[in-house]
């Protein structure tokens, strides 16, 4: 079974029919969510505020007869996986950016286009202003960052024309990764067959 | 003096030699052919599609056999813009000979190659994936049993010598250079704690190897990208500081940057009025060369080639985008991906004007 | 010739099936390993997070760690590559999670101009005269066709259409593309570093072969159509 995104079904959802046929009466509707999925009572829930919500809900329907809410496992009741979040941006050029010089207020940027592959590479100077808050501690020689330009339509209805500029974040070295790379390094030394600061074969004669 | 297709895939006689310069607006190639139908490759740079090293095109098209013909592949230092597809040469040119600078004869720089499977996603803008990729393929090489590369060149170290009497002559780095090379080197490996980042572009100039190529009637100077440094144990003073043959054609250093050049190559090194061939890069804050540069290097020669002129170019025109792109930059350029191609020949056996050929764009400024 | 169809709405995701710890996948984890910004950490939606499950979502990416699933997805088409990263960059630090299978997901929503396009879409698809005889007012639900590409050899497709859920009238194309990593005979290094390296080198060629699936079988109907 491919590992595939869930997507909700119900016998109400839309569906298509014979060419001049009316569409189906309920193809405006939105279908139902599909089922809850109830998790089993957990030993421990790393829940927020909303715990207390929880118990006090789960102690009002065992048959109307309260019980301690500390002694009631919490359930969790989940909403059906429809995502909500969908936003809808035409997104006209999108960039792959690399910093290559950083000079008072603005860097200097190499851009790959990654919407056509052919178009030749540019060189922009970007005003830091331009990066958010958040990511400009990360901006130094050799940071990636992508850009993407287009129009966003917000859900009610306005569109806006969009830039954006986001970094690419990276984890950082570990001591393991150093380790590593320096018994690569220790294995090519030993390839090379010979002291790495050790004399040429060749022996140099002088330039005239 | 431009030329045509058909010339253009004419080879050389065996006994007259050929520097080829190529340069897009990044990166620069040089294919020599020294005589005798044997081929030299220095640095490497990518054809338009950006699929193969620009060399290995043109030696194609001369009818070349990559796999035998190519004698030495080297590389004057590790930038990008100098180094890229250079392992796709070493991969074809399999009985060739690779000389590096001696500056990368160092842990140091092992540590840096070897740090290539750390760092996915990095792509096209370091030279140390490359030369990684050149040290695999030649430790898969067989017949290379414990052989790293063949020469760590540095100054006054011979690389090529042949039965026409053509030498090729590494005039640097110096010891100095080399010295200075591993702090440099040594600045850039990671440490832990250190957030992953793409190499920013080393300061390697100053240990790139600057070649010349001697034959018995003239020389040739290939100034890669060496500086000039206060230090007079380093780049270019180091070279001055000896005396040379002059040459009768020179390959600009560091594409007519002001940082690598002064009066005295021009006045020691090569001839009045010498054949100056340049490569632009447009990549740094300044285009290289500046109409300065030019105005400059004018005032030396009256024959000063470039590949591609002018060194940059507008944008494509992006419909609904541009406007944005211009209200959130100071200032946009691209880069010419299409490299032009000054072909220099001269014949070995007997004395002679050498002969320049421009091809795709390549003009003389 | 029918103009190229830009997607109203578009989301991708990225799934893994393996041995996970759902505890750990906490927005603040993220935030103090440098995957995302401290920001989206302290603003992300909690649903639950326990040994059991980790389901959290921020402004951009939801994650839902349940059992033996992960699953990162993404409705911001400005953020695909975004997510691709914090996938890699995630396994990079848990680089001993054990990893069976993984799969690359996109979902895109188009708008058609009228319900008879839209039904004509469905019928071109999947003709109804055979269903004619059995039902009512047939209608395709959703059409699902598996094969394999011929740039990556190890892997199974997954085309889906169906009617949008999100958008009427409008179709909804589902591309998963699988990969089985051998759990038997391959060390759980190797497959994660199987894993990652498909995330860098496959992701960006899938999300073009996605937008090419979607423009062909539009483009198709409409030129018949014509």
């Amino acid at each position: 079974m491919p590992a595939s995104l869930l997507v909700g079904e119900t016998l109400d959802a839309p569906r298509f029919v014979s060419v001049g046929e009316a569409a189906s009466p309920q193809s405006n509707q939105k279908p139902f969510d599909e089922p809850d999925c109830i998790l089993p009572a957990l030993d421990r829930y790393d829940g927020d505020a909303n715990d207390s919500q929880v118990t006090r809900r789960v102690s009002e329907t065992t048959n109307g007869q309260s019980r301690p809410a500390h002694k009631i496992s919490p359930l969790i009741r989940l909403r059906g996986a429809r995502p909500c979040r969908y936003r809808q941006f035409c997104l006209l050029q999108s960039w792959e950016g690399t910093v290559t010089s950083k000079q008072g207020d603005t860097f200097l940027a190499r851009l790959v286009d990654l919407h056509v592959r052919t178009n030749p590479i540019e060189i922009a100077e970007i005003p830091i202003d331009e990066i958010p808050v958040p990511d400009r501690c990360l901006l130094a020689l050799g940071t990636v960052f992508y850009w993407s330009i287009g129009y966003e339509t917000k859900p009610g209805g306005q569109l806006t024309r969009a830039s954006e500029i986001r970094v690419r974040r990276s984890p950082v070295w570990s001591h393991r990764d150093i380790d590593e790379m320096k018994a690569r390094a220790k294995e090519l030394e030993a390839w090379l067959g010979y002291d790495v600061h050790g004399d040429n074969e060749e022996s140099p004669a002088p330039a005239q | 003096m431009t030329s045509t297709a058909t010339t253009k895939s004419r080879p050389p006689r065996h006994n007259e030699i050929e520097i080829s310069l190529f340069g897009p607006g990044i990166g620069e190639c040089l294919v020599i052919h020294p005589g005798l139908n044997r081929w030299m490759i220095v640095d490497s740079c990518l054809n338009e599609s950006r699929q193969r090293s620009i060399a290995l095109d043109y030696l194609e098209e001369l009818g070349v056999d990559a796999s035998s013909q190519i004698e030495w592949v080297l590389a004057t230092h590790w930038h990008d813009d100098h180094i890229a597809g250079l392992a796709g040469i070493i991969n074809r040119a399999t009985s060739a000979k690779f000389a590096c600078s001696a500056a990368l004869r160092c842990r140091e720089f092992l540590d840096l190659v070897s740090i290539h499977d750390k760092m996915l996603l990095v792509e096209d803008t370091s030279g140390i994936s490359e030369f990684e990729e050149v040290i695999r393929i030649l430790q898969h090489r067989t017949h290379r049993h414990g052989k790293g590369p063949d020469l760590w060149a540095n100054a006054n170290m011979r690389i090529l010598q042949n039965s026409f009497g053509v030498e090729v002559w590494a005039l640097s780095p110096s010891a100095q250079s080399v010295t200075n090379g591993l702090g440099e080197i040594a600045r850039l490996l990671p440490k832990p704690r250190e957030i992953i980042r793409r190499f920013p572009v080393m300061d390697a100039n100053d240990q790139s190897v600057v070649l010349r190529i001697d034959s018995p009637s003239q020389s040739f100077l290939l100034g890669a990208d060496l500086e000039i440094q206060a230090d007079t144990r380093c780049g270019w003073r180091a070279i001055l500081a000896e005396p040379h043959r002059v040459s009768a054609a020179y390959k600009v250093a560091h594409h007519g940057s002001p940082n690598a050049d002064c009066q005295e190559i021009w006045d020691r090194l090569v001839v009045r009025d010498a054949c100056a061939l340049l490569t632009p890069f447009a990549a740094g804050r300044v285009p290289r060369p500046s109409d300065e540069d030019v105005a400059r290097l004018k005032r030396c020669t009256n024959r000063l080639y470039c590949t591609v002129w002018p060194s940059t170019k507008k944008p494509p025109r992006r419909q609904g985008v541009d406007k944005t792109m211009n209200e959130v930059t100071k200032m946009r350029r691209a880069i010419h991906t299409k490299s032009g191609h000054i072909r220099v020949r001269a014949p070995l056996d007997y004395s002679s004007d050498i002969q320049i050929e421009l091809f795709d764009g390549a003009k003389q400024l | 010739m029918p103009n190229i169809r830009s997607p109203e709405l578009q989301g991708a995701a990225i799934v893994a099936i393996g041995a996970f710890n759902p505890a750990i996948f906490q927005p603040h984890w993220f935030a103090l390993n440098q995957l995302i910004r401290r920001e989206e950490a302290d603003s992300a939606e909690v649903r639950i997070v326990s040994r059991e499950a980790s389901i959290f979502s921020t402004d951009w990416f939801e994650l839902k760690v349940i059992d033996r699933r992960f699953a990162i997805d993404t409705k911001d088409p400005t953020m695909f590559r975004v997510l691709r990263d914090l996938a890699i960059q995630t396994f990079r630090i848990l680089e001993h999670t054990p990893v069976d299978a993984f799969g690359f997901n996109t979902e895109r929503h188009f708008r058609m101009d009228t319900d008879e396009e839209w039904n004509a879409f469905g019928d071109y698809y999947v003709p109804k005269q055979t269903w004619n005889a059995l039902l009512t007012r047939p209608g395709m639900r959703s059409l699902v066709i598996e094969g394999s590409r011929p740039e990556c050899n190890e892997n199974r497709m997954q085309i889906k259409l169906e009617p949008s859920l999100e958008i009427h009238p409008g179709i909804a194309f589902y591309v998963n593309q699988h990969y089985g990593l051998d759990a038997k005979n391959t060390g759980v290094p190797d497959r994660l570093h199987r894993f990652v390296t498909a995330l860098c080198e496959s992701w960006d060629n899938f999300l073009e072969y996605s937008d090419r699936v979607s423009q062909h079988l539009l483009t198709e109907c409409a030129t018949r159509a014509e």
